[in-house]
């Protein structure tokens, strides 16, 4: 069974956009695999859109890759991505045409399908661009039963930006991952915004269909497909990944991970983060206390009887803190104390008090792997 | 401690109420392996309320079986569960006081879970009764916090009858199914109502934590102690495959040592179960040109397979449609549907839609899958 932890890996639409080719993906395969990305756990290396000619074949209606961007054909791409340990996806779209204007799946979803089974295709992202005037739910049942149906087992990545409810019914239709939201852009107030008006929907968020809100842009800087002209601090870009990981999301890179800052390759190859989002309950956050500002408090059951805590500053100042125990459930009948772990530097402290307080600079994060003890 | 497909087992409430015994859950734990409900895939047998004295001990202040129940305490029948091959469950509540009136965890539930740990407990469902004015969910979170670090590993039965908007926040708290309506009664109207209510909900029913729509009555005839007129067998024939088509934990509430021979028949239909324990565990949709009281429900399961159930619950004869184009199956696809009848065994091929001609509250449910 596909997902059953939240999906990571690579997808070239933040940095690359259009400007995709066979050299470029298989240099990205070979960045996976060499700087120890695939360790870490990221296993898809998904093309975006752009990556099909203007038509489909007028003969076998199937849709052609671009021959010059991919003048061996997509079998031969998929070949080498495998051949690095990798599995490999694609994008197509629920429309007549893709957002980027190349043919889409309408009506051509059981060929689609078939065609990319026979690609060797493990991931297909599924957009919502350009599409009749079809009850939107319908257009992922489709491909959701085509997919089932075509002989190879495709994780159904479905993109409809959260239209029509989408956390009602997409479990339904087979996919495995969702987005939830409008595309991100590098920058800090659009990362922000979108894993906040997640916030109370991540409880529908479990294995075999996951809560996607999006490619993350960390170590982006400002450059490639999504830039916005502000880009984001170092500090901002680890607040951006602890945060997809407290939340359990798809932790799908953006970046040109073959050209990555040391500092961008210890955080997204960070264990101690990547295994709470990969943790096996997938239990998904709570926010203990209400809501204080922009100031979010994320506790998360983890596996093992541990928890994971996460304070996230979002304002424009520096603030203090708090996280009362006794609204984890941590009462003081449990005669307990908290033994906290600090993900980034290792350091472990034993909290005796009924809360804990911290500093939190502005745009930054905590996190923490807790347990109770004696 | 994942729990990956909807829990299935006995509970006590339904049939035997207050009177219970160790004699009973002993006979019980005997007729689960002995009449093949465990190797059907039932291994839970929960007790409910009542099982305990009045008050805690003053000393230890843990609760105390109730002497003239379990004169042998509680470690001695969760043995005699586990030497079957069962998990044995039990009962607390968020409150200060059982729905029953018996000791409630409140304030205590690091305690009782160590307790809980002690017996040998799996499971626990927990209610909501008697409570003071706290944040519902808070309890929630003190319990799960609390089994988590318990040094055990219990699954955890939530049972706030769907208050506060539990789905949205449950998962979050560790429990592993959740009750999101109030209590079944022995009648049509009452399983029905219940299954419907949640139909819009099953969405947010994954592993992990699956929407529990209650112990089953099948099988009670109007006996027990949830009896408000019963069923007829082809009704909890309805109720039974409702509950497999929703994915819902199967909690058995009938007294399983005498059912006749229908009864075990449907409760151990190995096909029915099947749909309920598909690994995928993908929720049902209504796709979208049936109305809610001639029902039919569509269920992917793993491969290339799915489950479609025709659902008349009205009280007349009626003809009822699977569009296949409203299950995703387009004419693009060139595919017709074998459905295999899940209690007949017989096969059809049906292209671009499915009628069924079908009596008053009767269902027919299919195992199906595309062919060329």
């Amino acid at each position: 069974m596909l997902a059953q932890t939240p999906p990571m890996g690579f997808n070239t639409w933040n940095t690359f956009g259009e400007n995709i080719d066979a050299d470029m993906i298989r240099e990205t395969a070979d960045a996976m695999a060499d700087l120890g990305y695939l360790d870490a756990g990221y296993e898809y290396l998904v093309i975006d859109d752009c990556w099909a000619e203007r038509f489909r074949d007028p003969e076998t209606k199937k849709i052609v890759p671009d021959k010059k961007k991919f003048p061996d054909g997509m079998k031969s791409v998929s070949d080498y991505v495998h051949s690095r340990g990798l599995k490999f996806g694609m994008y197509s779209c629920a429309g007549v045409r893709t957002c980027a204007g190349y043919p889409g799946s309408f009506d051509h979803e059981y060929l689609d399908a078939e065609t990319f089974a026979e690609y060797g295709c493990d991931f297909l992202k599924y957009d919502f661009c350009n599409r009749p005037d079809v009850n939107g739910p319908r257009l992922y049942y489709r491909m959701g039963m085509a997919l089932k149906s075509c002989g190879r087992d495709i994780l159904f990545s479905a993109c409809n930006w959260g239209s029509d409810n989408v956390h009602e019914w997409i479990r339904s239709a087979g996919a495995h991952m969702y987005r939830s939201t409008g595309d991100i852009s590098d920058s800090f107030t659009s990362f922000a915004n979108i894993a906040l008006s997640q916030l109370d929907k991540f409880c529908y968020s479990a294995p075999a269909c996951f809560n996607d809100i999006d490619m993350l842009t960390c170590g982006m800087y400002n450059s490639g497909n999504v830039a916005t002209g502000n880009g984001c601090t170092t500090e901002e870009y680890i607040t951006e990944f602890a945060l997809w990981c407290m939340l359990g999301a798809p932790l799908m890179l953006g970046c040109d991970v073959r050209n990555q800052t040391e500092e961008m390759h210890k955080l997204l190859t960070n264990r101690e983060l990547i295994r709470i989002d990969q943790d096996p309950e997938c239990r998904p956050a709570f926010v203990p206390s209400r809501l204080d500002g922009s100031k979010v408090t994320l506790c998360r059951h983890l596996s093992g009887g541990e928890f994971a805590l996460g304070l996230f500053n979002l304002e424009d100042h520096d603030r203090g803190m708090t996280v009362f125990f006794d609204d984890l459930g941590i009462t003081s009948e449990s005669g307990r104390r908290v033994l906290a772990t600090d993900v980034f530097t290792g350091e472990s402290e034993v909290i005796s008090e009924e809360f804990h307080w911290a500093s939190v600079k502005r745009h930054s994060c905590r996190v923490y792997r807790c347990k109770l003890i004696k | 401690m994942l729990v990956k497909t909807p829990p299935m087992g006995f509970n006590t409430w339904n049939t035997f109420g207050h009177n219970i015994s160790d004699s009973v859950i002993r006979e019980t734990a005997d007729a689960m392996v002995d009449l093949g409900y465990l190797d059907a895939g039932y291994e839970y047998l929960v007790i409910d309320d009542c099982w305990s004295e009045r008050d805690r001990d003053p000393a230890t202040d843990k609760i105390v079986p109730d002497k003239n129940k379990f004169p042998n305490g509680m470690k001695s029948v969760s043995d005699y569960v586990h030497s079957k091959g069962l998990k044995f469950g039990m009962y607390s509540c968020a409150g200060v006081r059982t729905c029953a009136n018996f000791p409630g965890s409140f304030n205590h539930e690091y305690l009782d879970a160590k307790t809980f740990a002690e017996y040998g407990c799996d499971f626990l469902k927990y209610d909501y009764c008697n409570r003071p004015d706290v944040m519902g969910r808070h309890l929630y979170y003190r319990m799960g916090m609390a089994l988590k670090n318990c040094g055990r590993d219990i699954l955890f039965s939530a049972c706030n009858w769907g208050s506060d908007n539990v789905h949205e926040w449950i998962r979050s708290s560790g429990a592993h199914m959740y009750r999101s309506t109030g209590d079944i009664f022995d009648s049509f109207q009452s399983f029905s109502d219940i299954a419907l209510s949640q139909l819009d909900k099953f969405g947010y029913s994954a592993p992990g934590c699956f929407n529990d729509i209650d112990m089953l009555t099948c099988g009670m005839y109007n006996k027990g102690n949830v009896a408000t007129g019963g069923c007829t067998t082809e009704e909890y024939i309805i109720e039974f495959a409702l509950w497999c088509m929703l994915g819902a934990p199967l909690m058995l509430g009938c007294d399983i040592r005498n059912q006749n021979e229908a009864m075990h028949k449907l409760l151990t239909n190995r096909e029915l179960i099947r749909i309920n324990q598909d690994p995928e565990c993908r929720p049902a949709f209504v796709p979208s040109r049936s109305s809610q009281k001639d029902m039919v429900l569509c269920k992917y399961l793993e491969n290339d397979e799915f489950a479609l159930g025709f659902f008349n619950l009205t009280e007349h004869k009626c003809t009822m449609f699977s569009y296949f184009e409203d299950i995703g199956i387009t004419n693009e696809s060139g595919c017709k549907v074998e459905l295999t009848d899940v209690f007949t065994g017989n096969k059809t091929i049906s292209s671009e839609y499915h009628m069924e001609f079908i009596e008053g509250h009767t269902c027919r449910v299919y195992r199906c899958k595309l062919v060329h």
